[in-house]
């Protein structure tokens, strides 16, 4: 009986173990190439923003910390511009794709989620609300609401759209 | 006339020996876990927070060594090595991810090339861009060169040449292009800094003050071992009570 019972603990700790890493995998969406390509028809020219010491000022402001990068790249056409950017949630990288037209967001779509917990970012539900916001100061001019034990990618999220618009605003696109 | 019956034989008494036997075997670990108990006490204080460890043992002890031998990039404009899985840039560890497969001059910086990205890095080493599958050839890459002041990248389908900007990748005539070749570092104290630098500078010493104060370096054992020093020192104080509280026989 008593090995049967540590048997039976044994692979439950074992499932468990498969479990956590399972959930905890990267996870692709989209491939950022399918993204620019169902939005653009094909993969735009790459265009390149320099991110000079203003520009880094605002995006810590917008971000809370400082962007890693000196440049950033972005694709635009037909009056839209698409950027890919990256925001950690609570310890991995969140890739997003974001579409600005007219100093609005048009889409948001997370391509590839990495953390362990929050992928209900990743739902349509809680996307479209980014759809028609404008920046306002440092932020988004709308209310994004959140998801409970999703926190912290939401949050990266919002600051993600606001740096989209601010981004796209200085290239002018 | 009835002889009385002798003396009941005086009662042998245990506690001064037992207390003897009990003090020498626990001296030691009470006088570890005291001694590390005070500096954990006093770590901001002592700083131990601060000061990292990076002795071999130590590093050995908490996995923080690197497997396998270190390999270094030829023909590359700075030193880029390569261990385990981490990429070092001059000897410092390179945010980048996949196998590293060149390093090649980019304006003032250098851009590292590895199977899965490209990491342009300028003259101080602050990251100018990072170059994924988006930005790059099809993945894999598996060769990078410099020819003609040019920067050629190989993936299975043929050599690409890379723009100036890093924005346009034109396939190439292989011709006489040689991809760059990682080599076997044998220079030992170039190992060693590498070795030191995979484990980031070391642990601080209040983690391993921490670790020795609880016995994890005796793996499974350590709570065994403490529940017997535990039991020992109740014991001794129980002992050290009934010597302290007994009537001696002299004074009887």
């Amino acid at each position: 009986m008593t090995s049967i019972l540590r048997g039976a603990a044994f692979a439950a700790i074992v499932f468990g173990l498969q479990a956590v890493s399972a959930v905890a995998a990267e996870k692709v969406y989209e491939k950022p190439s399918a993204f620019l390509t169902r939005h653009f028809g094909k993969v735009p020219q790459t265009r390149v923003l320099k991110i000079d010491g203003t520009r880094q000022k605002q995006l810590a402001a917008i971000l809370g910390h400082r962007y890693g990068q000196k440049q950033v790249r972005y694709w635009a056409e037909g009056g839209k511009s698409a950027w890919i950017l990256e925001e950690i949630g609570k310890t991995e990288p969140i890739t997003t794709g974001f579409i600005i037209r007219g100093g609005k967001i048009s889409e948001v779509k997370v391509l590839i989620y990495r953390e362990s917990h929050g992928w209900e970012v990743s739902r349509p539900f809680f996307t479209k609300q980014f759809a028609g916001a404008t920046l306002s100061g440092n932020r988004l001019d709308k209310n994004i609401d959140g998801i409970v034990g999703a926190t912290l990618s939401v949050r990266a999220l919002t600051k993600l759209g606001a740096a989209a618009l601010y981004l796209s605003r200085q290239s002018g696109e | 006339m009835a002889e009385s019956p002798p003396p009941p034989a005086p009662k042998k008494r245990r506690s001064r020996p037992w207390h003897r036997v009990l003090g020498v075997l626990t001296v030691l670990p009470l006088a570890w876990v005291t001694v590390t108990g005070v500096a954990l006490n006093h770590t901001v204080d002592w700083r131990l927070d601060r000061i990292q460890i990076d002795h071999p043992w130590v590093l050995r002890a908490y996995g923080m060594t690197p497997s396998g031998t270190p390999s270094v990039l030829r023909g590359a404009p700075r030193e880029v090595a390569a261990w385990d899985g981490q990429v070092f840039l001059d000897g410092e560890p390179a945010e980048t991810s996949g196998a590293l497969v060149g390093a090649v001059p980019d304006g003032d910086g250098v851009a590292i090339v590895t199977t899965s990205e490209v990491v342009r890095l300028d003259a101080a080493g602050a990251v100018v861009e990072t170059l994924d599958s988006i930005s790059l050839p099809e993945l894999p890459l598996t060769g990078a060169t410099i020819a003609n002041d040019s920067v050629f990248l190989r993936n299975a389908s043929g050599w690409y040449k890379v723009s100036a900007d890093w924005l346009g990748f034109t396939p190439a005539d292989a011709g006489d292009l040689t991809a760059q070749k990682l080599s076997p570092l044998e220079d030992k104290p170039t190992a060693d800094r590498l070795r030191k630098s995979w484990a980031r500078g070391g642990l601080p010493a209040s983690r391993v003050v921490l670790d020795l104060h609880a016995g994890r370096f005796l793996g499974p054992l350590a709570a065994y071992f403490y529940d017997f020093v535990a039991v020992c020192t109740l014991w001794l104080c129980g002992t050290g009570l009934v010597l302290f509280f007994r009537k001696p026989r002299r004074n009887r």
